[in-house]
């Protein structure tokens, strides 16, 4: 056996590998960000990288270095609560909960239903609760002391983004998995009661939502990625009934100071546009606010209220791995970094 | 999800004689006699003493023992398992069994791992038209072509035969199967059946960082069961075959293993209906072949989980096609010889599910090839090919027709007594988009281009020792292939929304070897030794900006290699199968975090033969798969059995 295993040996050789970054477990996180790469389906490669903004320099595979495992098949969302950090994963259906200073694992909640994945989507939180919207057509409510599931809360179709306003839990029914009848409502769930208390008719496949200094919400339809473009819609969270639409293609949507960052792409020239929307007056002031020229894939925004900088996550081609590049509060590029596969969401450490 | 699901469910024989005949369908050989010196095509083949010897599980177990090939394998009995050679993608490969093309016009691959093993005499793998002149024009127009020869379809002289074999192995397999046939010089009548189970549920182990997981792959139960029937009758120079083939599926579809999630719901259901006909004549001058074959799958998805508002998924597909051809040969003198050939294949689609498109594609195929040998020691062919595909699609946008020349070159000369061979060729080629990749849902794109691939072969062969008890072949091969506008599935919205879009080119240079040794070291004692290696470089070269170029291609090994040795003392034999496979990328960018790990796999079987004197013999086989309990994934997270056993009981007569 030995010699049929030499005889092959030579054949096991690979060709060098391009790999970019040395493991750092340190695990003092200050002045940093924790990047949420999503990874891609079937994979198993989630990765948390971490970004030090004082060296520049880039840890990935963050979790797997102090947890000691993976995180699973296609991450989500990552949010800091209190002093816990929730890490969403949608196919391994896992929410994942480190301690966020020690970056410990608190615990694994496994997001079953009996043999059904529940596909967890993204998180918010309000109280002592988070709430996680599930593929399934619910909103899970966890109590953030006990980690426990405590209820569901029935909403629409594939309910994707969540946020939470002035008392109120405002949950996406995308549908996306009804293709090409997909869903086209709001959900409203009061907090204190934890009950589904309206649904509003947005327009097709309802995905990010964002609020104003004044409490309004903006929800983008998505349409249907065909004849059916995409537009902004802004409901007044008082009566939460649409007070006015905006007929732009958009497909991003991010808080910046006291306005917004959209990602539009612009009807006269067709270009992916990064744009400076205030929510006040319903006016695009800046058309091109960051250029987006070394971007290939745009796949977020970010903004660091604390730093006030500006962060763009490119998924190059969705099977290369990315970039996140940093720019000042007034646009201008700083820095790029090189992180995981398909760099979602950031999480800042002051 | 349902996106990947559904993509993944996708899917001159110059014999060393000492004279030039035209080329043929090969008869049969089941042999292990050197009387004669083997040709080329036999020593690149798997005979029937190659087959029973590895005892596999279906034909993608056979062809993964043919040099230059890389088999993806999604693990288990009847999982998906396709080939690709030489760098080229699985819908490069045409499947050819007894002279009938197998294919699947709705994901354009042939899944070989629903193709049993047991009825399959010998296979033959060729990237230069070696195989046969009288395969149907659409396997030769292919990048590369597999063809195989079952007991059940060929004519043969031993009066009645049967054979019945029963297995049972590891998973609570269990499989078997019977024929039985006559022939004659005048008619060819057999019948045959056959099934297979198995609970699939095999032990895996997977690393998790620190963690080492074992646990048992779930939902991969697998059930076939096929029967059919051939009568022929056969002339002096020429013969006729009809037959029916029906096959029938049932499997549990386990997907890749999620971390944390083990759920795993699919189910695939699938019939397929076959009637094949051919005409065949064999002159002194001229062959001739008029074929036909009808075919109906039907496939039934389901996945009760999915999580949309029907509460699931069940949809069925029904793929209709028909495909009627002729070949030509004439050889107008001894050195120069023509073949033609015309072939028309006619698919249609049709899915219960509304949004879906219904398309019907007409392909028509046209060959014209002309063969000059000179000095009866170099041979130089030409040949072109035309292809044109009439798209229409009952239920929406049509993709656009297509009409491509694809010309064939080809020299060779034959040194030293025929001892000596070495050959040059050039073929360009394309594949078509599957179906799926024009119409499905929203990932489906009609404005994809065809695939194109440019193959350059330098190949020399020698034998250089050929006595009555020892052989020796040696062959080597050095090319490159060039293949542009590579379909490839790719996000393009978000992680959700995916679509085929043609985004990659691709240059691949290898070379393979082959050393192939029979030694009949006594009267009694016969030992064979195959070894094959092959070396692919097939890196991306789409965009110098892209990190990714020069990046060897996803899932193309850069070594692969096959050890097999046999030993036969009377009624007893022998084999020991090696195969390994160098690690590979689950994408292009070869970074440590793509990976996949090598492996070695070793399969180790023995039998013992019971002969009588009338005609009739029991053979028991026995055999150690994975000897080494090796954890291994041709396709990343697709875990694969490790150790498992399989015991034999065949009965022959005749």
């Amino acid at each position: 056996m030995r010699l049929i295993k030499g005889l092959f040996f030579f054949l096991l050789l690979c060709s060098c590998d391009k790999n970019t970054d040395p493991a750092n477990t340190n695990n003092e996180v200050k002045n940093g960000a924790l990047v949420l790469c999503e990874g891609l389906f079937q994979h198993n490669n989630t990765q948390l990288s971490y970004i030090n903004f004082e060296n520049h320099e880039v840890e990935n595979g963050f979790f797997l270095n102090r947890v000691g495992r993976q995180l699973g098949d296609t991450g989500n969302d990552i949010k800091r609560y209190g002093d816990k950090i929730y890490i969403v994963i949608n196919v391994s259906s896992t929410i994942e909960i480190l301690d966020a200073k020690s970056f410990e694992s608190l615990k694994q909640i496994s997001m079953m239903d009996g043999s059904t994945a529940k596909q967890p989507r993204n998180i918010d939180f309000y109280e002592n609760h988070a709430f996680i919207s599930c593929f399934d057509g619910y909103v899970d409510v966890i109590d953030t002391s006990s980690l426990e599931l405590t209820q569901r809360i029935q909403v629409g179709a594939n309910p994707d983004q969540i946020m939470v306003i002035d008392q109120k839990l405002y949950v996406s029914n995308s549908g996306g998995l009804n293709y090409p009848q997909m869903d086209s409502t709001v959900s409203i769930i009061d907090l204190n009661s934890l009950n589904e208390i309206k649904k509003i008719d947005v327009g097709l496949n309802p995905g990010p939502i964002c609020a104003d200094d004044v409490g309004n919400a903006f929800v983008i339809s998505r349409g249907n990625y065909g004849n059916i473009p995409s537009k902004l819609i802004k409901i007044d969270t008082d009566i939460d009934e649409i007070s006015e639409e905006f007929n732009f293609s958009i497909s991003g949507i991010e808080k910046f100071g006291n306005k917004f960052l959209i990602n539009f792409v612009n009807s006269g020239s067709g270009n992916n546009m990064i744009a400076l929307f205030n929510p006040l007056n319903g006016v695009i002031e800046d058309n091109s606010f960051i250029s987006a020229d070394q971007i290939e894939t745009l796949y977020g925004i970010q903004y660091n209220e604390i730093s006030d900088k500006l962060y763009l996550m490119d998924a190059m081609n969705y099977t290369n791995t990315g970039y996140v590049f940093e720019y000042d509060a007034m646009g201008n590029f700083l820095n790029s970094y090189h992180v995981g596969l398909n760099p979602s969401k950031i999480l800042f450490f002051e | 999800m349902r996106l990947v699901i559904i993509s993944c469910l996708w899917i001159g024989s110059h014999c060393i004689g000492q004279k030039s005949t035209i080329q043929e369908m090969k008869e049969v050989v089941i042999s292990y006699s050197l009387d004669t010196i083997l040709s080329s095509n036999e020593w690149e083949s798997l005979d029937s003493d190659d087959i029973q010897g590895l005892q596999a599980n279906d034909a993608g177990d056979l062809i993964q023992k043919l040099t230059s090939t890389s088999i993806k394998s999604y693990g288990g009995l009847g999982g998906l398992k396709t080939v690709s050679s030489r760098g080229l993608g699985a819908s490069h490969s045409a499947i050819v069994a007894d002279g009938f093309s197998i294919q699947n016009t709705q994901n354009g691959q042939v899944n070989l791992g629903q193709i049993h093993a047991d009825n399959i005499q010998q296979i033959i793998g060729g990237t230069n038209q070696s195989v046969s002149l009288m395969l149907p024009i659409s396997a030769q127009v292919s990048g590369s072509q597999f063809s195989m020869e079952t007991f059940e379809n060929h004519f043969g002289n031993n009066g009645l035969q049967f054979r019945i074999i029963g297995k049972q192995g590891s998973f609570n397999q269990l499989g078997s199967y019977g024929t039985m046939k006559y022939s004659n010089k005048k008619f060819l009548m057999s019948a045959h059946g056959s099934y297979r189970k198995t609970n699939g549920s095999y032990p895996y182990t997977i690393q998790n960082g620190s963690q080492t997981i074992e646990d048992f792959r779930l939902n991969n139960d697998y059930e076939d069961h096929t029967w059919g029937f051939t009568s022929g009758f056969k002339g002096r120079r020429s013969f006729f075959r009809l037959g029916f083939l029906q096959k029938n599926f049932d499997q549990g579809v386990p997907g890749a293993v999620i971390l944390y999630n083990s759920s795993a719901d699919e189910r695939l259901t699938s019939s397929d209906n076959s009637i094949f006909g051919d005409y065949t004549t064999k002159g002194n001058s001229t062959n001739f072949r008029a074929f036909f074959k009808l075919n109906e799958n039907q496939l039934h998805y389901r996945d009760p989980n999915f999580l949309n508002t029907d509460g699931g998924i069940s949809d069925m597909y029904k793929n209709r096609s028909l495909q009627v051809g002729a070949n030509l040969v004439k050889k107008f003198h001894d050195q120069f010889k023509v073949n033609l050939g015309l072939e028309q294949i006619q698919s249609q689609l049709t899915v219960d599910n509304p949004n879906f498109a219904r398309p019907i594609r007409a392909h028509h195929y046209g060959l014209i090839g002309a063969d000059y040998e000179f000095a009866n020691k170099m041979n130089l062919k030409l040949e072109i090919s035309s292809q044109f595909i009439n798209e229409n699609n009952l239920n929406g946008m049509s993709a656009i027709n297509r009409f491509r020349l694809n010309p064939f070159v080809k020299w060779s000369s034959k040194e030293y007594n025929f001892k000596f061979i070495q050959e040059f060729w050039y073929r360009s080629s394309f594949r078509m988009p599957s179906f799926n990749e024009l119409y499905y849902n929203n990932i489906g794109n009609t404005s994809l281009l065809p695939e194109d691939a440019h193959q350059i072969n330098y190949g020399w062969s020698i034998y250089p020792i050929h006595s009555k008890n020892y052989q020796l072949f040696v062959r080597q091969n050095f090319y490159t292939n060039f293949v542009s506008n590579k379909i490839v599935a790719i996000p393009t919205k978000n992680l959700f929304i995916w679509s085929m879009q043609n985004v990659e080119n691709a240059r691949i240079l290898g070379t393979d070897i082959k050393i192939g040794s029979h030694w009949n070291i006594s009267k009694n004692i016969k030992t064979k030794i195959d070894v094959n290696y092959s070396y692919q470089s097939a890196v991306d070269i789409s965009e110098k900006s892209s990190p990714t170029y020069g990046d060897q291609i996803a899932y193309i090994p850069l070594h692969t290699g096959n050890v097999d040795l046999s030993v036969i003392y009377k009624s007893i034999g022998i084999r020991f199968s090696n195969y390994a496979l160098s690690s590979r990328y689950a994408l292009n960018e070869n970074i440590e975090e793509n990976k996949v790990n090598g492996f070695i796999i070793s399969t180790l079987s023995t039998y013992y033969t019971w002969n009588t004197k009338q005609s009739h013999s029991i053979t028991l086989r026995f055999t150690i798969k994975n000897l080494l309990n090796e954890s291994y994934a041709f396709v990343r997270s697709f875990m694969m059995p490790q150790r498992n056993y399989l015991i034999v009981l065949k009965y022959a007569f005749n």
